[in-house]
């Protein structure tokens, strides 16, 4: 409930330690990228058995974290739901900065970024990347006007055709999935459940940061946050926490199930795997923070739970997909033509990874300074 | 005139694993040092060239594995430039590393495990020089390459080089379009299998057995 006036005024030059750090290692990010540039794709730890890794996983977690922000954003507008309408204009804009670092993470993929004019030229409609552009293309747009409109409309009445448009641009974000689950030779991958499951982790990873930043915008010394009841957002993100574990299981046991061979090597490759288990203790520990009576709605403990809630997205969208590369369709023996081993990203690729979230905290913290983002008492 | 459709009929029980055909295509293709487009597969124990079983209930046979040249090739549904296309008047699945964005969705969408290769480096070479054919393939840092049943070749009327060269006699190439050809025949009187069908790409490579 909308209880405190609030004043829209940011404080000028907030956070200004973070604004440099964050700058600093997106500066790292550029220097890790521009070795990769020079080396090759040999100097991440991708390889011929292993061709995507952490930045398609990157990629992934921004663009859901997109999605989930505009539906969030364009819910409460188009639905009348008071209790989420103040951090519209704030998730409108976090969509907007993790859609550039979204589509950063792919570029930082490509072996030849200096072609990348040839989606324009040659671009083939039949592929899921080209579906996955387009998409994107359609929320940078959709994301701007909807934040230019939250920004200047006053009227929720007016805003509905924008909303409703960035809530369509949120739900397609099952089109991601589609890069993965049309996969025929990628059994872990390949499955109907995939759009879904991403739709659930979009919405998490948008629930899990916009709590963080409310508790860590409060901690800084942002005066705009008095107003809003967090309880709600608390709730969808350990729901959305709970539901995509709840997917875990069912794959785990529609592949245990069947007992074919690939099935099992799944089942033993995802049991094996430290990601898995760090996914399900930091999403459960995530759930109960932010929903036990001693815990919930305190700051620190939120702060806590947000942050376990982010964790155990980075690790499924990683174990998402290294699982992909889990099972070898031909495996018989021959020359090598990969590393012995699985995929562990190397120090260039924790470089330029970290260099893609420091542009994000660097965008996300010009926003809080520069624009009006803070949620507003309304009536 | 008819389009052809090319496939190639390998003779599992004449095929004695001797590599001539993975080192052949290295040769014409002037293949980098780490990439083979054609390797030869021990089936059989947990390393190359070793048998399963227990002395003296041993077995071993070989199957040797490229690019499928698929009717309904994965790679080329993904690949978001163009840059892998099946040429329709041959059937052959090609590849243009000048063209590739250097994505590797060809490689993930691929069934057929490590039948495509990226060049995660500047390529290099054995010898300081180029081997092969004038006309071999260029290949390019930070792109995707495969087997192209050796098109250069087969545009002026050869055999793909593991063919030709291929000491035990095992492998044949031809038009599965056309009902006398060899291939065509093969197929028709001989028991066979083709790799993962299950996955519904209709591959062109057939295995006698």
């Amino acid at each position: 409930m909308t209880t405190t006036t609030v004043n829209e005024t940011p404080k000028k030059s907030n956070l200004p330690v973070w604004l440099v750090v964050s700058g600093l290692l997106f500066l790292l990010g550029v220097f890790a990228w521009i070795i990769q540039l020079r080396q090759g794709v040999g100097a991440t730890s991708l390889h011929n058995l292993n061709a995507w890794g952490a930045y398609i996983a990157g990629f992934i977690f921004f663009m859901g974290l997109s999605a989930g922000m505009l539906v969030l954003g364009s819910l409460p507008i188009l639905f009348n739901l008071p209790r989420f309408r103040p951090y519209a204009k704030l998730a409108a804009f976090v969509a907007l900065a993790s859609l550039v670092v979204g589509g950063l993470f792919i570029l930082v993929d490509l072996g030849h970024p200096d072609r990348l004019w040839r989606l324009v030229r040659f671009g083939n409609l039949g592929s899921p990347m080209l579906w996955d552009l387009l998409l994107t293309v359609a929320y940078l747009i959709v994301a701007t006007v909807f934040l230019r409109r939250l920004m200047t409309v006053k009227s929720d009445d007016a805003l509905k055709p924008i909303a409703l448009l960035a809530f369509f641009a949120g739900l397609a974000d099952g089109l991601t999935a589609f890069v993965f689950a049309t996969q025929v030779g990628r059994e872990f991958w390949f499955s109907a459940v995939q759009p879904i499951a991403f739709f659930v982790a979009a919405l998490a990873s948008a629930g899990a940061l916009l709590l963080l930043l409310m508790v860590g915008l409060k901690a800084a010394g942002y005066n705009v946050l008095e107003c809003c009841d967090l309880a709600p957002l608390a709730g969808l993100t350990a729901a959305t926490v709970g539901l995509g574990l709840l997917l875990n299981v069912s794959e785990l046991v529609t592949h245990w199930f069947s007992r074919s061979t690939n099935a099992l090597e799944i089942v033993n490759a995802m049991l094996g795997s430290p990601l898995f288990w760090v996914e399900v203790i930091a999403g459960i520990a995530a759930i109960l923070l932010l929903l036990l009576p001693a815990t919930r709605l305190q700051s620190g403990w939120m702060a806590a739970g947000a942050v376990l809630a982010l964790i155990y997205l980075a690790a499924k969208r990683l174990l998402f997909v290294n699982m992909g590369f889990a099972v070898q369709n031909i495996n018989y023996a021959g020359v090598q033509i990969a590393p012995v081993g699985g995929y562990t990203p190397g120090l260039v690729e924790l470089g330029v990874i970290l260099g893609l979230i420091g542009l994000f905290a660097f965008l996300l913290i010009l926003g809080f300074n520069n624009l009006r983002l803070a949620p507003t008492a309304r009536s | 005139m008819a389009n052809k459709h090319y496939g190639m009929v390998i003779d599992t029980k004449r095929c004695i694993g001797c590599h001539t055909c993975s080192v052949a295509c290295k040769l014409e293709n002037n293949l980098p040092d780490k990439n083979w487009w054609n390797r030869t597969l021990t089936v059989g124990g947990e390393d190359m060239d070793t048998p399963a079983g227990v002395f003296p209930n041993l077995k071993m046979g070989f199957i040797t594995l490229a690019c499928q040249h698929c009717e309904n090739p994965a790679c080329v549904k993904v690949c978001p430039v163009g840059a892998t296309w099946k040429d329709e008047a041959t059937g052959i699945v090609m590849q243009d590393p000048s063209k590739c964005l250097g994505c590797r969705y060809c490689m993930v969408a691929c069934p057929y495990t490590g039948v495509r290769e990226f060049n995660f480096e500047e390529p290099t070479y054995a010898t300081g020089f180029a081997v092969g054919s004038i006309d071999a393939p260029i290949h390019e840092k930070s792109t995707v390459e495969k087997c192209t049943f050796c098109a250069h070749r087969v545009v002026k009327g050869e055999l793909p080089f593991c063919v030709e060269v291929c000491p035990a006699r095992a492998r044949h190439f031809g038009d599965l379009n056309d009902p006398e050809s060899e291939v065509s025949q093969l197929v028709l009187n001989r028991s066979h299998f083709r790799l993962l069908e299950e996955k519904g790409t209709e591959p062109s490579v057939y295995f006698l057995t």
